[in-house]
């Protein structure tokens, strides 16, 4: 049996990618990869809706600018499920994001949601027909076999968004070139096919009435059906989540770069981007909090004071480690 | 489950318990630690529930800790810290956030604890109890998840007076415990 490092983390993608990775590419810190990003994934509609993308779209071109490719499998058709098994048999590890609802051993979603959750396959067994599956999140850590009966309603029932997800060398050497000018631009600036972070952050600065209208329109978005069906409400959270983990891995990429000797002696601005990640996380919290809550509870105003302050310091540092980065690369140039 | 150093002077949380994270068998759920009324197992504290102090009826409804929406908590006496120790753990993700002790001046002090649905620590915090199961929502016990709480221990290098201590407004900060460790005597230089 293949053995995959033991490694945990509170987002589901991130940790099944790592782990993914891991079993790709042994030697490679998934930190160095996965957090090369800040991309908010976030985009604003004409009617002035934050829509949040998949959070594996950032990340396919971050893992190309490291030399893998990262490839996305749409799961509408049992066929579809089929190809990733021949992959597995293959000897190959794969990820999958499938309906929590279907998968017995991820007791936060089992029976109860449809939200997507994500996961690592590997050493498919055929006389059994069992996969080894690894949940290396954090609440819910499994490493056990599983039959492929049991996996399959979780891909095929029902348009949850199911896909499956490989990574393979591209035989290129990584480039690094303009990295560090592309986060800060994604961190504060013009954020490329996204918002940058500042501008996510101004979005809801200005209009955080309307977003706190649209959360508590129907805060909790794990009651109802499939993920793709969401509300705004339960879409605009999910997407504030992605957004403070990838400020939690930039944080942690940065650390391992500073660990390289690439910011002299200190940190660069690591810490500044894992307090912006802290910050956003609270505001979200709170959103969430404040949506289900009675406007007349005498706690509701005090947690709605805490919106603006926490959005300005995510402002403050989110513009901060953008500076730093970008006089670091231009030093480097 | 860590020993309390000796000379340890426990902060009194009791007035300001304001929020049930630990459930008994046979109780009905409440909020819980993450308001979705996910508890930790009451049964399962042992004499962890001495030393955090908690009431005597934690698991039955009465508040068992801190949920942090900005409380001021008065010393019975100030004292010069030279550390502080926090039990607890954060909701709906880790929490990182800003104690204020303050006496004639105001010093910002950075807790960190981990979620309490980790299995291991995020940061530099403990494990201070765990249980091998959690009551989820609607008070199932899950066996899949082992609640935890995390005990984390900030040096305090100058000593700080402290007469007070007022907590940020992040309630998905949850205090269980509260320590300050007191300060050796104040050394005077010799001529």
């Amino acid at each position: 049996m293949t053995q995959t490092a033991r490694f945990t983390d509170s987002s589901c993608y991130h940790a099944a990618l790592a782990t993914l990775l891991n079993a790709t590419e042994p030697d490679t810190d998934p930190f160095a990869v996965l957090g090369n990003n800040a991309a908010t994934a976030a985009r604003l509609a004409a009617d002035g809706e934050l829509t949040f993308s998949d959070p594996l779209e950032p990340l396919t071109s971050t893992f190309t600018r490291h030399g893998y490719r990262l490839t996305h499998h749409p799961v509408r058709t049992e066929a579809d499920w089929t190809r990733a098994l021949d992959t597995l048999r293959s000897g190959q590890a794969v990820a999958i994001a499938a309906d929590a609802f279907h998968l017995e051993h991820y007791w936060v979603g089992f029976r109860t949601s449809h939200a997507l959750h994500v996961v690592v396959l590997e050493d498919f067994d055929a006389p059994s027909a069992t996969v080894r599956l690894v949940d290396p999140g954090e609440a819910v850590f499994f490493d056990g076999r599983v039959p492929v009966a049991q996996l399959t309603p979780a891909m095929c029932e029902g348009d949850a968004g199911q896909a499956w997800m490989e990574i393979l060398p591209l035989g290129t050497e990584p480039t690094d070139t303009g990295a560090l000018l592309d986060l800060a631009r994604q961190l504060s600036g013009d954020g490329g096919p996204w918002l940058s972070g500042t501008a996510l952050v101004r979005q809801l600065q200005q209009h955080l009435d309307a977003y706190l209208g649209v959360v508590g329109s129907r805060p909790r978005g794990s009651a109802g059906g499939a993920q793709q069906d969401w509300g705004p409400g339960p879409r605009l959270l999910l997407g504030l989540w992605w957004y403070h983990h990838t400020l939690r891995w930039l944080a942690g990429h940065l650390r391992t770069r500073a660990a390289d000797g690439a910011f002299g002696t200190g940190d660069g601005p690591a810490e500044t981007v894992e307090q912006a990640s802290r910050d956003l996380l609270v505001v979200r919290n709170l959103m969430m909090r404040l949506g289900a809550m009675d406007e007349n509870d005498e706690r509701f105003a005090r947690f709605r004071a805490q919106l603006h302050p926490r959005l300005e310091t995510t402002l403050e540092n989110l513009d901060s480690a953008a500076a730093a980065l970008t006089a670091l690369a231009k030093e480097q140039q | 489950m860590t020993v309390t150093p000796a000379g340890a002077v426990r902060v009194d949380l009791t007035p300001h318990r304001n929020s049930t994270a630990f459930l008994a068998a046979g109780e009905a759920p409440t909020d819980g630690f993450d308001g979705f009324g996910r508890a930790f197992p009451a049964e399962e504290l042992g004499a962890a529930a001495t030393l955090l102090g908690l009431p005597s009826g934690h698991g039955h409804g009465a508040p068992d800790n801190v949920a942090c929406e900005g409380q001021t908590i008065d010393l019975a006496e100030p004292l010069r810290a030279g550390g502080l120790r926090v039990v607890g753990a954060g909701s709906g993700g880790t929490v990182s956030e800003l104690l204020s002790l303050e006496h004639d001046a105001t010093t910002p002090v950075r807790v960190r604890l981990s979620d309490f649905l980790s299995r291991q620590p995020a940061f530099e915090d403990t494990c201070f109890a765990h249980s091998s199961f959690l009551y989820d929502i609607g008070g199932r016990p899950e066996p899949g998840a082992q609640p935890r709480l995390w005990q984390a221990e900030i040096p305090l290098d100058p000593p700080v007076p402290c007469a007070r201590i007022t907590l940020p407004v992040n309630p998905d900060m949850h205090i269980m415990g509260m320590w300050l460790l007191p300060a050796g005597p104040e050394r005077t230089e010799q001529p």
